[in-house]
């Protein structure tokens, strides 16, 4: 079994990221120039869906995903999926279950599993994998950003991750054909205009304290051609959180290690000191050269 | 009186499909260039205050104009980060004519978080075409990458141009 299993994650790597040699004029997209076969999108939560990137040993984080069928492009549901797992490294693989009212999950990102951090697991980054094979044999893969501080890291003290419980989100994944599909997450600014900063910046986390600094980070496939959302491609690129009149241009940009460079869309959004608290939808919006419009409502959570 | 009725239908028809293909005849006559070019080359920039004077040189190729070279120069304000919005005008030329072309508003170079690699993105206005694409007129949309510490640029046009 775990020989097979190790087989689906090579293959899965082999047919889902496509074209990493065709990368254009210096640009490397994340997570490759073309997504083939199966996307896939994941985050890590608590199970009050508070996205959190350091977790002590011991504590338990979940994975929540939703994946989109590149030949169909209609989001995956259990019936569709022949295994959805999450693969860490030196740890038992973590099954990823379709229950939207599981504990981390939502009604877009419906697929979850729970990995209780064993006391010894050591200190760093987890290089885990998100694999999936659906039951027409076609293959997709998830990994991190390769943006150090955005990962997630197992640490003894966690300093920067806010948890309070965040909403289930207002909308569920499409049932239609997708024409375009979305990563979606952000991570804590390192120069927040009315708060004090956090130990780290950069870190994933979808709860912030009014004042603090919002980064919103995303990237995106043209189901139909497989195609990465670039500026070559793309004609408008924006976000809006609830009660902002003017949409946020979103800047499609070189992130990391200058080893390890990648490219993907963001911006930022000073938080208001009097923005309301609570939770608050934040609409990511895209429309291609060549006509194709996508959206995705990304729940965050304002504490004092 | 049915062959008075028959006859003015028959005239205004003959007038619609004249007038008709009067127009069809003024929509034949534009004629549509998908034009593509890729150049790449060395850029300068030089900021004083929050003005960055900015000018670039490289070679390249492009749509029927064929291989040649770019040249260009503008200024961006740097007060406005992490993406500068720029403005100037260039030209792209070749064996087979030239291009001058204007950078039009809300063009930006987006830097990385050292300030050091610039995703460029924005929309050219041909100005004047020569050469096999003598009177051709329209917007291109350029995007690319500035490497401010190598000091080198890559940039691809593309769009559709009319004459």
């Amino acid at each position: 079994m775990r020989e097979i299993l190790s087989f689906g994650a090579a293959l899965a790597a082999a047919v889902t990221f496509g074209g990493v040699a065709a990368a254009a004029d210096g640009e490397t997209p994340f997570p490759a120039p073309k997504v083939l076969q199966v996307f896939v999108a994941a985050q890590t939560v608590t199970p009050e869906r508070a996205v959190i990137t350091q977790i002590a040993p011991g504590s338990t984080v979940v994975f929540r995903a939703y994946a989109v069928d590149g030949k169909t492009r209609k989001v995956l549901a259990a019936k569709d999926v022949k295994y959805f797992y999450v693969k860490i490294p030196n740890q038992p693989n973590v099954k990823l279950r379709f229950n939207a009212r599981g504990a981390g999950a939502t009604a877009r990102m419906p697929w979850a599993g729970s990995w209780a951090v064993p006391a010894t697991y050591p200190a760093g980054t987890v290089e885990f994998k998100i694999l999936i094979k659906i039951e027409a044999k076609r293959y997709g893969q998830f990994v991190q950003m390769p943006v150090q501080s955005s990962q997630l890291t197992v640490t003894s003290t966690p300093t920067t991750s806010l948890t309070a419980p965040v909403g289930v989100g207002p909308t569920a994944a499409e049932a239609a054909k997708l024409e375009v599909a979305f990563y979606v997450d952000s991570v804590n600014g390192t120069r927040p205009a009315a708060a004090a900063p956090r130990p780290v910046g950069c870190t994933q986390t979808n709860v912030f304290k009014r004042g603090e600094q919002f980064v919103l980070r995303t990237w995106g496939s043209d189901m139909a051609t497989g195609e990465i959302l670039s500026s070559a491609n793309v004609d408008t690129a924006t976000f809006t959180p609830r009660g902002v009149a003017a949409p946020i241009t979103l800047n499609w940009g070189a992130h990391g290690a200058t080893s390890n460079r990648v490219w993907f869309w963001t911006n930022f959004w000073n938080i208001p000191a009097d923005y309301p608290l609570g939770d608050a939808v934040v609409r990511v919006s895209f429309k291609t050269d060549s006509g194709k419009v996508g959206s995705y409502d990304y729940l965050i959570t304002i504490i004092p | 009186m049915r062959f008075r009725t028959t006859t003015l239908i028959v005239v205004a028809l003959c007038a619609l499909v004249v007038a008709g293909g009067a127009l069809a005849g003024a929509a034949t006559s534009t004629k549509v260039i998908a034009f593509t070019g890729r150049y790449a080359g060395t850029a300068v920039t030089k900021v004083t205050d929050d003005v960055a004077d900015i000018s670039a040189s490289g070679s390249g190729s492009g749509t029927l104009i064929g291989a040649g070279k770019i040249t260009g120069k503008g200024s961006g304000d740097t007060s406005q980060q992490p993406c500068v919005p720029f403005g100037g005008s260039g030209t792209l030329s070749g064996g087979g004519g030239t291009i001058a072309f204007r950078v039009l508003a809300a063009s930006r170079g987006c830097g990385d978080e050292a300030g050091q690699v610039f995703s460029v993105v924005g929309k050219a206005s041909v100005l004047r075409a020569t050469g096999k694409l003598a009177r051709a007129k329209g917007t291109l949309k350029f995007t690319g990458i500035y490497d401010r510490g190598a000091g080198t640029f890559s940039v691809k046009f593309s769009g559709s141009l009319t004459r």
